[in-house]
């Protein structure tokens, strides 16, 4: 069994690697210094709600992990954005603009937003569960089916959407 | 799929997706769409519709807001589909010519229907297909099933989806023993509310007749009638208390022993799917809430009911005019309550929250004060309780400005129509005293009206509250009978055979299993074990050990194959002698609050002392038993607190000996102790086995030395079988791994142990 993946922690420097997708359509890494291909990589972020394009793990499917890149600084320009789209993909978290209102029917709670992918109507039960409050005005909510939305910055909402909100909370 | 549910499915189609398909694509017919999947995400991840149809040979994905089709394959030409459920929405590809495409994006609200679709795809066209679920991800179903709403959390039930009517219905039923009681209770009600208002009768007779007319004699009269006014309002509203608090409870009572009966009768399959707090909430908070509504909220509505009823009657009798008047505000005052109702209990919502979210800090950090102290945090806990101390406070502080803006504001309301009364009732009762012909209203009937009104105030109130309540019971009732709608254990077949003093044969006969459908648990499983003999079963976690012992139980069906002990098939033999046949000694032995001797003798009812007592020795359990002040009569607390863990796991090999059962299972009985306790338990473990057939599951392979076969399992299938001598042989063989691994990780604990702590006792 191969332990080296879970004792020792294997940084990644975004100039010694390539991202990008394949000829079979699939995201894959080239480590340049070692001259390895890894094709159809997991991309897997490690701090998905409060850093979304930095700690990113590369795992191969078997779930050996590769390396983790730290941010995407370093990285040439295709490379990130090969990598950009893949983790957009992965990682659907829609952002809250605006919400128009909040009605609760039946102990759920229909929220009626305008996120920045369009507008967008969801149920959310168990506030207490489903409704976390991340540092710096960070909100994440998760509706009924399990779909992540986020408010980016709480005090950076406008003055109604504000007042809806609090009159849930 | 029939022609007319090809035609529904089509007619869900939106016109502008038929629209842009005929526009792009004038060769398809829209007849020859046979599949039609509906997705809230467009391929470029906004919010947005898209549809995937499929005809016999291609496959589109139509986005109408684009007024494109953005996919168009032929079916023959996909080498596989695959489903990935990411994080928050998920993706259909397909493997076209060796390259991976998407076809279709959707969020998480879509998983189960794009899951079905792909399926279905995946078999008409025999396409490989695949499902890969994101880490940690849970496909838990939140939506009812009838109408799609939302189910709030804990709930399970579908508050929109109760048929009202019949759950109370229902609940009556368990009424109707008791309705000679409800029937008097109703009476002596409506008795207790005419006499309750009687004083406000014998007030107008008391002003008109004694006071104006002056009538002395009748004064006695109506002194004395008031003494019996109240009095038999007292009495009737006293019994009438009492009964239906009496019915409430026999109700409750019958309700409560059903629904416990019942859960003891339910498979273990159902205990699996739900978590035991959630079904402790159920039995104790929703039949408390029931009991709210039948014992307090039940009578309430009735006697408040009959109250509004009568005033309103008595009003319209004294004058119609004024009663109209009078009654204006009233539909105001329900109105504004109803709404105040809805917008104050969701500030009640708020204030429950906050205090959990009090209890959690104190529940988290006092059990952990050592933590918090070790890493010096107190400064910190303090302030974070501080500011959810401010939380609350606000909360509360909110319900009480609105609570007390409230209530007055309605009260004046109601007050104007009093004043209406007083002013133009008065002006009439005036002109009435000065002319007696123009006499429309006395003094009295207007000191019966007002006394009156202010009476209506209060049920009005009540009642304008009930259907919150009602709304509450009946999604309580519902859950309870939700439980007692699930079908207890597999009952026995129609001939079961007795199972009496059995040799312990047991013999596993192709079995395979599956928990839930297409997830093999077990995979054609060929086992003989002869009596007396000790198998011990290791392997990963997951690798269907426990499943094995659980399909011994009976705990659940076998999907495939057949279970024989002692040539009879599992599935005929009576379950309660199956059980009488065996013991479990499990991994967290599971001890009730009940004193060490009712413990080591559960299940054993007949068991003598000495017996016990000899069972304990077995286990070598007797010494520290000894040692307490009270004995083997110490009370243990619920799940055997006050012990060790070691002595837990004793006393449950206590109750196993004590049992003498021919097959006895065991599920690592020998873990977390250690090594001066772990030799104690292993002798009592070889005390245990001794001639009778034993299966143990083991991860600690040291356990098993004395075993005469090990069966080693990997993935639901048995890989190995053999002595620990011919196991151990075999190079390379799978448990030659296991035990190099084992050994390998009980050196580096070692290591840790004598360097932390030099090694500890778990003995008390």
């Amino acid at each position: 069994m191969s332990n080296s993946g879970k004792m020792t922690m294997n940084m990644l420097d975004g100039q010694c690697i390539r991202v990008f997708t394949d000829e079979h359509g699939q995201i894959s890494l080239e480590d340049k210094t070692e001259g390895v291909l890894y094709h159809n990589v997991e991309v897997i972020l490690l701090f998905p709600l409060t850093k979304r394009r930095s700690y990113i793990q590369f795992s191969t499917q078997d779930e050996d992990e590769i390396g983790i890149l730290r941010n995407m600084k370093r990285l040439d320009e295709e490379s990130k954005a090969a990598l950009t789209a893949e983790l957009e993909k992965n990682y659907f978290i829609p952002s809250i603009s605006k919400i128009h209102a909040i009605d609760t029917k039946l102990g759920a709670d229909a929220w009626h937003v305008e996120t920045k992918k369009g507008d967008r109507t969801f149920e959310v039960t168990g506030k207490r569960r489903n409704i976390r409050f991340y540092p710096d005005g960070l909100v994440v909510i998760k509706d009924i089916d399990g779909n992540r939305y986020e408010i980016q910055d709480i005090s950076a909402l406008d003055a109604t959407s504000r007042k809806i909100l609090e009159r849930e909370l | 799929m029939s022609d007319d549910a090809d035609i529904e499915m089509r007619q869900q189609l939106p016109d502008d997706v038929i629209e842009v398909l005929s526009r792009e694509r004038s060769d398809v017919a829209l007849d020859d769409i046979t599949m039609v999947q509906e997705s809230d995400l467009t391929l470029d991840g906004f919010f947005g519709s898209c549809w995937l149809l499929v005809n016999g040979k291609r496959l589109f994905v139509v986005e109408p807001e684009r007024g494109a089709v953005v996919r168009d394959l032929l079916l023959e030409d996909l080498a596989a589909i695959r489903i990935r459920h990411l994080y928050g929405n998920g993706v259909v590809e397909v493997s076209v010519q060796d390259h991976v495409m998407d076809i279709l994006r959707f969020s998480r609200s879509h998983s189960d229907d794009v899951n079905r679709t792909v399926e279905r795809l995946s078999k008409e066209h025999s396409i490989h297909s695949d499902v890969v679920l994101a880490s940690g991800e849970d496909m838990e179903i939140n939506r009812c099933m009838r109408c799609g709403k939302a189910i709030p959390g804990n709930m399970r039930v579908c508050p929109a989806c109760i048929d009202k009517k019949q759950t109370l219905g229902r609940l009556f039923h368990y009424i109707k023993p008791y309705k000679r009681l409800a029937i008097i209770a109703l009476i002596l009600s409506a008795l207790g509310t005419v006499f309750q208002l009687m004083p406000q009768l014998l007030t107008k007779i008391l002003v008109d007749e004694v006071i104006i007319e002056q009538q002395a004699d009748l004064l006695v009269w109506v002194v004395l009638g008031l003494i019996v006014a109240f009095a038999l309002s007292s009495v009737f509203n006293g019994s009438r208390g009492y009964l239906t608090a009496k019915l409430g409870q026999s109700v409750l009572f019958d309700l409560r022993t059903h629904l416990y009966d019942h859960l003891q009768r339910l498979s273990i399959t159902f205990f699996d799917k739900r978590q035991t707090g959630a079904i402790m909430s159920r039995v104790i908070g929703d039949v408390n809430r029931l009991q709210n509504f039948l014992a307090q909220g039940l009578q309430d509505v009735i006697v408040q009911f009959f109250m509004v009823l009568v005033i309103v009657v008595m009003l319209f009798a004294t004058n119609v005019r004024l009663a109209v008047i009078a009654l204006l505000p009233i539909p105001v005052v329900l109105v504004i309550t109803v709404y105040f109702n809805k917008a104050i209990r969701k500030v009640w919502h708020r204030v429950h929250r906050r205090a959990a979210e009090l209890n959690a800090i104190l529940g988290d950090t006092l059990p952990g004060i050592r933590v918090v102290k070790a890493f010096g945090r107190e400064t910190n806990e303090v302030d974070k309780f501080r500011h959810k101390q401010r939380e609350f406070y606000d909360a509360v502080m909110r319900a009480a400005s609105m609570n007390h803006t409230f209530y007055p504001a309605v009260g004046f309301l109601i007050a104007f129509g009093i004043m209406a009364i007083w002013g133009i009732g008065g002006r009439e009762v005036i002109v009435g005293l000065q002319n007696p012909d123009m006499v429309t209203i006395t003094l009295g009937d207007l000191m019966l009206f007002t006394g009156l009104l202010w009476q209506l105030y209060g049920p009005i109130q009540r009642l304008s509250q009930l259907s919150g309540m009602i709304q509450e019971s009946a999604t309580s009732a519902e859950r309870i009978f939700e439980i007692l709608d699930n079908q207890p254990e597999r009952p026995d077949s129609e001939h079961p055979v007795q199972l009496n003093n059995i040799r312990g044969e047991i013999r596993f006969q192709n079995v395979s299993f599956e928990y839930d459908r297409g997830e093999r648990v077990l995979d054609n499983i060929n086992l003989h074990i002869k009596p007396g003999e000790m198998v011990g079963f290791v392997g990963a976690s997951g690798s269907g050990k426990t499943t094995l012992i659980n399909l011994l139980s009976r705990f659940y069906p076998v999907t495939e194959g057949a279970i024989h002990i002692d040539g009879v098939n599992l599935d005929d033999i009576e379950i309660q002698s199956l059980r009488d046949q065996m013991a479990v000694v499990l991994q967290e032995p599971f001890l009730f609050h009940a004193t060490i001797a009712e413990n080591i003798a559960y299940g054993n009812a007949k068991a003598k002392r000495q017996d016990i007592i000899w069972a304990a020795k077995m286990a070598n359990a007797h010494e520290f038993i000894a040692d307490f002040p009270d004995g083997y009569d110490m009370v243990l607390g619920e799940r055997g607190t006050g012990l060790s863990g070691g002595q837990k796991q004793r006393l449950s090999i206590a109750r196993a000996i004590l049992r003498n059962p021919p097959i006895l299972i065991m599920d690592e009985a020998t873990s977390a102790v250690d090594t001066v306790t772990e030799s104690l338990i292993q002798a009592a473990i070889d005390n245990l086995v001794q001639n009778r057939t034993t299966l143990a599951i083991a991860h600690r392979l040291s356990t098993l030395r004395n075993a005469d076969r090990i069966v080693v399992m990997d993935e639901g299938r048995i890989v190995e079988v053999g002595s620990h001598q011919e196991l151990l042989a075999k190079e390379d063989g799978a448990f030659s791994r296991l035990v190099e691994m084992q050994a390998d990780i009980a050196k580096q604990t070692d290591i840790a142990e004598h360097a932390v702590l030099g090694g500890g006792s778990d003995e008390q």
